[in-house]
């Protein structure tokens, strides 16, 4: 049976015209405004490709990037689940962990120096890691959701750091595989840089598809009211699984480049800390939104870098700002919890909306 | 029994619905046909929302059974009752309140025509789910603020949304919790006509506090009081029993 026009006037048949255009209306502006943030992205991402040929010195710079970039595929990757699912999972590092040990034993241990294969072992192990951790944790939700994610996360960061086969506590070191595409070898800062660069592009169009879709509007359905979703029909636990494993095998890309980038995978990749730095990068961006994650990401590691840099200098009663990073981070995350919830996103986006910019903006017409 | 029954549709076995001590719903039994509009009325606290609960399988029952459509789903998720052609709005808006009220209905018709799962397309880019959203926005008189954040309507229009999402699965029986409470007087209207030009052969349930929306809509009205059934009956047979009278005037 069918919700039908019975009995319905022919004026309000001529009513759902007039919705069609304004629905329409509404796709237009949205393309509107998207085709302007494709431009802007579209401007970033050609600068970054040329920042190592305008400033082809500049290792320290285009190591810098490289760290964001695949810091910036983290956070991206965690924002699906907490920003679009709104599960407050402590357990993201996991999968980045499991994907860089992937890349890494795989050269180490196996003795197969493969960079495409090692990229592949680390996203699969990632996903089939975060499904089964998955699959324990969305049975709760809330505080436990919280505990249990942070529980099996650090279940596997002890046994990481203290086993032989994963390095124990020394980590593991391994011998880069070499690779090359069109006759540029990936073991050099700048064409690894490019890969990345790609990597990333490649993960943020990847997300924005899936969060366009039917399947991340039923993620947002879930973040906004899960109860509801279950009264008109869904079964949630299924999308939120799904979440899961996109989300890790993302994040086990970021650990796999990470751990290819170094030469080196340790147990500290695993730790809860981890977790808690893309949680921040998020939140400090913009949670719930693509560009967010980034911005967090660069804000974030490029903060870490000055004051890792210069602020050793700075003396802080026995110590130096620098051996003060994750209090640095600790107040800015707790200034932007308060007063910025939504990010830097956030506040761009009501500066944009602010009377004085359209002010500014009329002037100019 | 209901005067227009032709073949079952929801049947209530002895349901009970313990809280610790407290029988919130003590052996309740009912049958509606397929096409009724029962209403279910009662004083604060005789149990109606719970009784909802156990139906739309929100709370697990503590003994009984419920059978939909000759189908005993006692045991059965609320998701997959869902799919049985059970729908309910809630007694207090429950909606999806970051997405606009296109979107809010958009996540129900998507759910019903199975595009749910798909991860490539533009959730905006299948006709048949689009044609269904605006052919419902239409009926409950929202379309003209598809675009707009369910956080930032009125209240009443909050309530329009719940009724869109319910509408949105198709449902065989549909069970309305208060759809017009703290709505103005224009908008109580505009819902009774809403709900009066339903499908005929959808099942409705009513739970509502405006006697003038029970009467516009019920031809079976059954009392709840204190977690049981008091008395059932036509609309006129009901407003004359004294013991329906009592039980309300009691409690002011």
């Amino acid at each position: 049976m069918s919700i039908d026009n019975i009995n319905k006037p022919k004026a309000e048949i001529a009513d759902s015209n007039v919705a069609a255009t304004s629905v329409m209306g509404r796709l237009i502006q949205g393309r509107f405004a998207t085709g302007w943030s494709w431009a802007v992205g579209g401007v970033v991402v050609l600068a970054l490709i040329a920042y190592p040929f305008v400033n082809p010195s500049d290792t320290f710079g285009i190591n810098l990037l490289v760290q964001i970039l695949i810091a910036a595929i983290f956070a991206l990757s965690y924002d699906l689940i907490f920003g679009y699912t709104g599960l407050l999972s402590f357990g993201q590092a996991s999968y980045y962990g499991l994907g860089g040990f992937a890349a890494g034993l795989l050269v180490a241990r196996f003795n197969i120096s493969n960079f495409w294969l090692s990229l592949l072992v680390a996203i699969v192990v990632a996903s089939l890691g975060a499904a089964i951790l998955g699959i324990f944790s969305i049975r709760t939700s809330g505080v436990y959701f919280m505990m249990l994610t942070l529980a099996l996360a650090q279940m596997l960061f002890s046994l990481a750091s203290k086993w032989d086969f994963t390095g124990s506590s020394d980590g593991v070191t391994f011998t880069r595989p070499e690779f090359s595409i069109f006759g540029f070898s990936l073991t050099d800062l700048v064409p690894f840089y490019l890969f990345v660069l790609f990597a990333f592009v490649v993960c943020f169009l990847v997300l924005t598809m899936v969060i366009r879709s039917p399947f991340g509007q039923a993620l947002k359905g879930i973040r906004d009211n899960e109860n509801r979703m279950t009264a008109v029909g869904y079964q949630t636990r299924n999308f939120k699984l799904v979440a899961f494993i996109i989300a890790g095998a993302i994040a086990g890309l970021a650990g796999g480049l990470n751990a290819l980038s170094n030469g080196f995978v340790g147990a500290n990749t695993l730790n809860w800390v981890n977790s808690g730095a893309v949680l921040v990068m998020v939140l400090l961006g913009g949670k719930g939104t693509l560009v967010g994650p980034v911005v967090g990401a660069f804000f974030t590691i490029w903060l870490q870098s000055q004051i890792q840099g210069s602020g050793s200098s700075i003396p802080l009663g026995n110590y130096t700002l620098a051996d003060r990073w994750l209090s640095v981070l600790g107040i800015i995350f707790m200034v932007f919890v308060l007063f910025a919830p939504n990010g830097l996103v956030g506040l761009g986006k009501s500066l944009v909306r602010s009377k004085l910019v359209k002010n500014l903006l009329g002037r100019v017409k | 029994m209901p005067a227009i029954a032709t073949a079952t549709a929801l049947e209530v076995n002895n349901v009970r619905k313990q809280f610790g001590a407290l029988a919130a719903i003590g052996g309740v039994t009912l049958t509606v046909g397929q096409g009724e509009r029962r209403a279910v009325i009662g004083p604060n606290g005789a149990g109606k929302t719970t009784f909802f609960n156990l139906i739309s399988g929100a709370l697990p029952l503590t003994s009984g059974s419920i059978v939909l459509n000759g189908a005993n789903v006692t045991t059965v998720p609320a998701w997959k009752r869902v799919r049985m052609g059970l729908s309910r709005t809630f007694q207090r808006n429950n909606l999806f309140l970051s997405l606009p009220v296109y979107d809010n209905v958009q996540l129900a018709v998507q759910r019903e025509k199975g595009t749910s799962y798909n991860l490539f397309r533009p959730a905006s880019g299948f006709p048949e789910v689009r044609a269904k959203v605006l052919e419902i926005l239409d009926k409950v008189g929202l379309s003209h603020r598809a675009e707009v954040e369910v956080a930032n309507l009125s209240y009443g229009e909050q309530r329009q949304v719940e009724v869109a999402l319910a509408l949105a699965s198709d449902p065989k029986i549909l069970l309305l919790d208060e759809p017009t409470a703290g709505m103005s007087i224009t908008e109580t209207r505009r819902m009774i006509d809403l709900i009066k030009g339903l499908p005929r052969d959808l099942t409705l349930m009513i739970v509502e506090h405006d006697m003038e929306v029970v009467f516009a809509i019920s031809d079976y009205i059954t009392v709840l009081h204190l977690g049981q059934v008091l008395t059932g009956g036509t609309p006129a047979e009901v407003e004359a029993d004294p013991r329906v009278r009592e039980v309300y005037l009691g409690e002011e």
